[in-house]
């Protein structure tokens, strides 16, 4: 092929270009929610995959445009009156590029099962170092329920929109819903997960390692179409080190830091929400025992601050457009005090251990 | 040329005039018009839809659309997009060439084949009518996952509306795979064997068996959903011990099959053109029409790969993740004959061989992220993110759009007598090609940076502001080269250079008549003795490609006006079923009007074929 090198001193500097914008844009800004930077056994070997299916395209992405431009090239007509040579095929050349994808099929084919393997069978030395979650889904915020760390009265731990875990532990999650499918997908720690109404789904992951006092937060996200506010159903997960982790859950199984409701919670309040040693025990809405040190409002929708505290309770509709808080909750329904009051009430309920205000 | 005979038998149908003609017509090639028309105006309504989105998510928190607004607008971007744009294209570009390539008069059952066509219509005017009539459009996505469509989580009429509009369109893609399989079994010239046939009959004729057998699943489907909404069963509530897994088994049993409904006719229509700007024969046609029957057959056992995250099993991953990674295999095969028939042509690189070849440098994208998809665990990490929607694209647009816009450059000749504008096509192809890639590439790293399809809006924080805003410009930008075809086509139908009857030095037997051809297709009949008769005849003698039989008395039904009476019987059919439940006072007289409608159009239907046993 004699006029191979023009076509590949062409291709040469568009693939480099090519790689070189994803690789620039993965690092330029700040991706929290990003699968390319994997934290856990479990994403490592899903990202060690997808390298592997990644370069296998781009050789057959190369082979096919290059083929193409080539012939582009080298066959533009110069003589409209002149008919080629009429060739119909040949069975040698389709048997071989008939062999050649299936071998290519069965390479990713072997590396796929080799994945599935590790990832869906929990390794035999998660006994005793497991940790279980279970996660309920809602239109549209996330419930987290730890059965193996009772609270003071003997029910598991509950919290919301934070999932806090420790590094190291294997954590065997089992899921289900309320009402419609949403699914669990925190990209940096685990794949994604359906979770359904009439069954439970589960998955498991080990955090890689992060040391005493500094907590790795992570971005997650419901990954299926569950309604109106699909896109505000996010959720932080809290990778904190074995002592860290054990300071956080011994704090959040104990009644709120501040039992005393103020009028306008018990008034407008407990009817969906729990705040653990109080009379609020709604179970529609998330628990708010510890509602003063999470991270986020509204699972996700905004920093947890005074400020979008306020502007949530003034008018949760604005915020965050037909969650099932606006039925009680209208832009009239509390004063200025009132809200002032909640907002006073809400974020004294911290019980110390937490990463509010870090991304 | 062999068709200027003037010694000829016509059969003088009563013609209609007027919008009436079209009405009543039940010619193929007219019917083939309206199917194409039609679609591309729902092309254009979805592509409008899909502006609405990228303009709500050019900008991180934009509140253009309300989530609400942005979930209607999203669904029925995706159901027209597939059954009312695509889809129907297809079946426009068969309905009018599968009878001209195999040198028939018409479709097997043309009264049938109107019917199809008002279906499609009154089908796209039911689903539509949901923003005027229901409340609000459908809003559970383009595959509703259970039990989100439920009158529970769906609480306008939309889901309903959505229902019956996708039953009325599966009536008449059902009607049209029985004729156009009908047709190319019975109606062949004298000699055209299976394995004569052009490679799009070929792909027509494996599309429409997978419809034949995908369409009863979703069918079902929908059928029990409608009884869920509205006459109190429980087939897919959980609270009541249904099974919302069960919606999905039934959707994608249907639901992947369809994308080989939607890209196969594609891959025959890229089988045509390359070889013809080629100017040499397909490489491999047994390989391309047999991995094209392989590719229909394998595309049943594969639909649970999109269902990998709902915790399947190891067992059920393992095979199905295997079942798609074969379908690489026949895909594969297909790209490299094309490859091939461009090896020692001399390409002319007209707009229908720009599309083509354009059609292969996209639909290889989109294939290499197919098979990644199908590697089950690296699918748990993109399947329902951007990635994903970057694949589809990369199949459906850069695959079939682009292959649909290159037969349309293509055929447009023989359809209007006149040529499309080069100049003008060129540019369309360019501006296509870039807003394209500027639209859908990015899409690529937003799924791999944990973007969520189906969002209504995403945060400053996230870092998916700039490969947002690039696709929203990419978007502008195909919306900008649509509009350069508009204006192509309508310049050109009205001063296109005149075509005559084989423009591109063709192979096949569509290019044997005039441009338009006559009502009754052909004034001879062919008797075919090779797989290119025209270019045999051209090239290799007169008579190697075919012979002439003078003796031909060609048979055309009357107009009629039965197809769009039954059609519209159904239509407002309905209409009653939707108010069955909520208004039965409105619903019952409305069934009863409907079925007298039916009966009247079948009476009539009836009585024409006694009239004329022939067809």
């Amino acid at each position: 092929m004699p006029n191979r090198s023009p076509a590949k001193a062409l291709l040469r500097p568009t693939a480099t270009l090519l790689l070189g914008s994803v690789v620039l844009a993965a690092c330029g800004q700040k991706t929290p929610q990003t699968t390319l930077n994997p934290a856990s056994e479990s994403t490592r070997a899903i990202y060690n995959l997808s390298e592997l299916l990644f370069w296998l395209g781009v050789v057959v992405f190369l082979i096919v445009q290059t083929w193409l431009i080539v012939s582009i090239i080298k066959y533009r007509q110069k003589d409209s009156s002149q008919i080629p040579t009429q060739i119909h095929g040949n069975t040698k050349v389709e048997i071989a590029w008939t062999i050649v994808p299936a071998i290519i099929a069965i390479v990713i084919f072997v590396f796929t099962f080799d994945t599935i393997r590790k990832i869906e069978f929990m390794p035999d030395e998660a006994a005793g170092n497991t940790l279980n979650v279970k996660v309920i889904g809602h239109q549209w915020w996330w419930e987290f329920q730890y059965p193996d760390i009772k609270d003071a009265s003997g029910k598991p731990l509950v919290t919301a929109n934070e999932l806090w875990i420790p590094s190291g532990s294997y954590i065997d999650v089992k899921m289900t819903s309320v009402d419609v499918i949403h699914d669990f997908w925190i990209p940096g720690l685990a794949g994604k997960r359906d979770v359904m109404p009439n069954r439970e789904s589960g998955l498991w992951f080990k955090a890689d390692d992060v040391a005493d006092g500094s907590p790795a937060v992570f971005w997650g996200q419901c990954a299926e179409y569950c309604g109106g506010q699909h896109a505000y159903m996010k959720m932080r997960v809290v990778v904190a080190s074995p002592a860290d982790f054990q300071k956080w859950s011994s704090e959040q199984s104990q009644v709120a830091v501040n039992t005393t409701l103020p009028e306008s919670f018990t008034k407008n309040c407990i009817g969906c929400h729990v705040v653990r040693g109080t009379n609020a025990a709604g179970i529609t809405g998330p628990d708010l025992t510890h509602f003063g040190g999470r991270m986020t409002i509204a699972a996700g929708t905004t920093d947890n601050t005074r400020e979008h505290l306020y502007a949530w309770l003034d008018d949760p509709d604005a915020v965050k457009r037909g969650n099932i808080m606006t039925t009680a909750i209208k832009a009239d329904t509390l004063t200025e005090a009132e809200i002032t009051e909640l907002v006073d009430y809400l974020e004294s309920l911290n019980p110390g251990t937490s990463v509010k205000g870090q991304q | 040329m062999a068709t200027d005979v003037s010694t000829l038998h016509h059969a003088p149908a009563k013609q209609r005039r007027g919008w009436l003609e079209w009405i009543t017509t039940v010619d193929h090639k007219k019917i083939g018009i309206m199917y194409a028309v039609t679609a591309f105006l729902f092309f254009v309504i979805g592509g409008l839809e899909a502006l609405l989105i990228r303009l709500q998510l050019g900008t991180p928190q934009n509140t253009l659309l309300t989530p609400e607004a942005y979930n209607q607008v999203f669904t029925m971007h995706g159901t027209t997009m597939v059954f009312m744009a695509i889809m129907p294209v297809n079946a426009g570009f068969m309905n009018y060439f599968v009878p001209l390539m195999i040198g028939a008069g018409d479709m097997a059952y043309p009264r049938m084949n109107a019917m199809s066509y008002w279906l499609l219509l009154f089908g796209g005017i039911v689903m539509y009518s949901s923003f005027v009539f229901g409340g609000g459009a459908p809003d559970a996505g383009w595959f509703a996952y259970a039990p989100l469509t439920s009158t529970t989580y769906s609480v306008t009429r939309g889901m309903d509306y959505w229902v019956l509009g996708l039953q009325l369109l599966g009536v008449s893609s059902l009607a049209g795979s029985v004729n156009i399989i009908v047709t190319i079994i019975r109606l062949r010239a004298p000699g055209m064997r299976f394995n004569r046939m052009p490679l799009f009959v070929w792909m027509s004729f494996v599309t429409s068996f997978l419809l034949i057998f995908a369409l009863p699943s979703i069918t079902v489907g929908i059928t029990l959903l409608f009884f869920d909404r509205n006459f109190g069963t429980n087939f897919f509530l959980p609270a009541a011990g249904g099974d919302p897994l069960l919606w999905q088994h039934l959707f994608w049993f249907f639901g992947h099959p369809e994308v080989y409904i939607m890209i196969l006719p594609a891959f025959g229509v890229v089988s045509e053109m390359l070889p013809v700007f080629s100017r040499k024969p397909i490489f491999g046609y047994e390989f391309v029409a047999y991995s094209g029957v392989a590719i229909g057959v394998l595309g049943f056992t594969v639909w649970a790969h999109h269902m990998f995250a709902t915790n399947l099993g190891v067992i059920a991953d393992t095979f199905f993740a295997a079942a798609s990674m074969l379908i690489s295999v026949p895909t594969g095969v297909k790209i490299f004959n094309w490859l091939a028939t461009l090896w020692r042509g001399e390409l002319r690189f007209k707009t229908p061989m720009l599309f083509s070849l354009g059609f292969i440098a996209m639909f290889v994208i989109g294939g290499i992220s197919g098979v990644s998809l199908a590697a089950a665990p690296f699918d748990l990490q993109v399947t329902d993110s951007y990635f994903v929607v970057a694949h589809f694209h990369y199949v459906l647009f850069g695959g079939a759009v682009f292959a649909l816009f290159g037969a349309s450059y293509y055929w447009f000749p023989k359809i209007t007598g006149k040529m499309m504008s080069e100049r003008i096509g060129k540019w369309h192809f360019w501006i296509l090609m870039l807003g394209f890639n500027l639209t859908f590439f990015p899409q690529h790293m937003l799924g791999l940076q944990g973007m969520p399809r189906r969002v209504w809006t995403y945060q400053q924080n996230q870092g998916w502001d700039f490969y947002n805003l690039l696709s929203t410009i990419g978007a502008f930008c195909i919306a900008l080269g649509t509009l350069v075809f508009i204006v192509n086509f309508i310049i050109s139908l009205r001063k296109g250079a005149p075509a005559g009857n084989d423009p591109w030095d063709a192979a096949t037997l569509e290019w044997a008549t005039t441009s338009p051809p006559p009502a009754h297709n052909f004034d001879v009949e062919y008797i075919v003795h090779s797989r290119r008769p025209l270019w045999d005849n051209k090239y290799s003698g007169e008579g190697r490609g075919m012979t002439i039989n003078y003796d031909f008395h060609p048979h055309l039904p009357p107009p009629s006006f039965a197809p769009i009476i039954f059609s519209f019987g159904l239509f407002v059919l309905a209409y009653g079923m939707l108010n069955l439940a909520s208004a039965p006072l409105i619903g019952i007289p409305l069934i009863l009007v409907a079925l007298a409608i039916a009966f009247v159009g079948m009476n009539r239907w009836v009585g024409e074929i006694a009239q004329d046993p022939v067809l």
